[in-house]
């Protein structure tokens, strides 16, 4: 029986796209459908466009170095829009990219919205039937919304609207203190905004260790970034103009945040709810895809990757589970299986945050014997010379075998130079590996060698 | 071994090794200890909240960094912060040099003085506070 195609891909996002290319490198006749831009939330209003916000960010506030050298900076024709309209070219630009790979590799494309019609098809909103001797579900997702902060657009932003902003607000209340949040309020910052985080854990990054946060809050409080940890919000009213949120600190005491734009951002909802799961019976689990380890659902045509599954809501993660997918569609088994301790994750604040693997804190619940090894920015000549002294290198690493177990690097140029830990975990190389390879000086990669080293009993600059 | 550290009789202590001392005009100013400066080293950075801005109990208020590592500093009390220490941020190493009295960092507006002190160590009860901390 004859389909249209091997796999028809719903969602051209860094799930999505890179799965039809490397469908396509292995022979695939490969479709992809999207019903919004190609290249999804990450180049269009995640990952990328931030990015590029945060460069600009960061150029801005440079400025009050150059200051200290006795230049007199006229900030007087600032516009914010411009900073706006330069991500919007990044991802228009990298958007259209997406495009040319996908032809120039022979992938099909359909703009369009897709519901599943049956274990091999879908029907687009125009009634048309697309067939595949496979589906791949990798629709992403969207901004989550809580109770008593429903978006607007204009008093209540999600990522997407503040992504959109041509002007700034005098003042912004940051409703969750992730990664998302931190970037936001690491932007709004740069650019003169009045900036309040509300997270309701103890810690900003819920998910990195107390003391790697530690040194963000610190960063970020030094900026007079207003910290709010611990904090519970229900609602808010407007009053006089002005927004107004009631919160409830852990220790019981209550306060009132006055603000003129509240940014929630506290997670991302899977886009499952309108993709016709129902009609071949997957049924999500709090939102998610159930997949098996080759990302099939249980209908065995139909594979699904990416946001709308359990695994962190990360670009490059999608990709390689997008891989993995299609090459266990073609046969290859797991030819790039995805070990979820292998997955890095980055930070883009000043200083920027990296980390995978186990932090200490998962390691301590998880029972695990541990030990960590911690290098402070501070004690490497790079970092001083440079004024980037606010960081640390903690490698998490088991005490008995010298196997790596974790790593989280905070500090200028993080989400570069984790690689290079990662890459000695993924080759089963241990810290002495690290510890005694010559790294060139100065370079803030140094510190990796010396947590390495103290691992090993012969950190030098200690 | 026994390092001297200087506790005073009259300021109140926190276990984070900050210090509270009211004034005549009720106002309150806020420091860290000799035994804080003493751990950090040679204090090289301080960073303070704003003028106007609040400060709560036992919450971090900044930072003060030393060439080996950075401590946050915990408030002793809940206020509005009316002035702060501008020397100290110009010139870190007072805070070495005189941490109870040039050091100081902020004169604060209490919120609830009588309530909070209550939570406050006073100086026999820091000092073996930090006997344990210090060996």
């Amino acid at each position: 029986m004859g389909f249209d195609s091997d796999v028809l891909i719903l969602g051209s996002g860094p799930a999505g796209y890179v799965a039809g290319i490397r469908a396509a490198q292995l022979g695939m006749k490969a479709l992809v459908v999207e019903k919004g831009k190609t290249g999804g939330v990450c180049l269009n209003r995640g990952c990328i466009p931030t990015k590029a916000l945060i460069k600009q960010a960061e150029d801005f506030l440079s400025l009050a170095e150059v200051e200290k050298t006795g230049v007199k900076v006229d900030r007087s024709g600032f516009q914010y829009k411009s900073v706006f309209e330069t991500s919007r070219k990044a991802s228009e630009s990298l958007s259209k990219g997406v495009q040319y790979l996908l032809k120039k590799n022979g992938v099909g494309f359909i703009q369009g919205t897709a519901r599943i019609s049956g274990p091999h098809q879908v029907t687009l909103d125009d009634g048309r039937v697309l067939t595949g001797k496979n589906l791949l579900l990798a629709t992403g997702s969207r901004p989550r919304q809580i109770p008593g902060f429903e978006f607007d657009g204009t008093d209540i932003l999600s990522s997407d609207h503040a992504l959109f902003l041509e002007e700034l607000p005098a003042r912004m209340l940051i409703i969750g203190g992730g990664a998302i949040g931190c970037e936001f309020a690491h932007v709004m910052n740069a650019f003169g905004v009045e900036v309040t985080v509300a997270e309701m854990m103890d810690h900003l990054l819920p998910q990195e260790d107390p003391d790697t946060a530690a040194i963000v809050e610190r960063a970020f409080r030094k900026r007079k970034i207003d910290l709010r940890t611990g904090a519970r919000v229900a609602g808010y009213q407007r009053r006089e103009g002005e927004l107004v949120v009631p919160v409830t600190l852990k220790d019981g005491t209550a306060e009132e945040l006055v603000t003129d734009k509240i940014l929630v951002v506290t997670g991302r909802a899977q886009n499952t709810d309108d993709l016709g799961l129902e009609r071949v019976g997957i049924v999500t689990e709090r939102g998610a895809v159930p997949v098996n380890s080759h990302y099939q659902t249980v209908v065995p045509s139909i594979y699904a990757v990416g946001d709308i599954i359990a695994s962190p809501q990360l670009a490059h993660l999608a990709s390689a589970e997008g891989e993995a997918a299609v090459e266990h569609m073609a046969g290859k088994g797991p030819e790039h299986a995805v070990d979820p301790l292998l997955v890095p994750r980055g930070v883009y604040t000043d200083p920027q945050v990296a980390g995978f693997g186990l932090t200490e804190t998962n390691a301590k619940a998880q029972g695990k014997r541990y030990a960590v090894s911690l290098f402070s920015y501070r004690a490497a000549g790079k970092a001083v010379a440079t004024g980037k002294t606010d960081g640390q290198v903690k490698l998490v690493y088991d005490p008995d075998t010298k196997e790596i177990l974790g790593a989280g690097i905070v500090g200028a140029d993080a989400t570069e130079i984790i690689h290079e830990v990662l890459l000695a975990k993924k080759s089963g190389l241990k810290t002495e590996d690290i510890a005694g390879m010559i790294h060139a000086h100065p370079t803030l990669s140094e510190a990796i060698m010396e947590a390495a080293r103290g691992a090993e009993g012969w950190m030098i600059h200690a | 071994m026994a390092e001297e550290y200087e506790v005073r009789a009259i300021p109140s202590y926190t276990k984070e090794d900050t210090w509270v001392r009211i004034m005549p005009d009720g106002m309150v100013k806020i420091g860290i200890t000799d035994f804080a400066q003493k751990m950090l080293n040679e204090i090289v950075a301080v960073s303070l909240p704003d003028v106007g801005s609040e400060v709560r109990q036992m919450q971090i208020f900044g930072s003060v960094e030393s060439v080996k590592s950075v401590s946050d500093v915990y408030s002793p009390i809940s206020g509005k912060v009316k002035e702060v220490n501008e020397k100290v941020l110009e010139e870190p190493a007072i805070l070495n040099q005189d941490p109870y009295d040039a050091g100081w960092l902020l004169v604060v507006e209490p919120a609830k003085l009588d309530e909070e002190l209550k939570n406050l160590l006073n100086a026999d009860a820091y000092k073996a506070l930090i006997q344990e901390k210090g060996h």
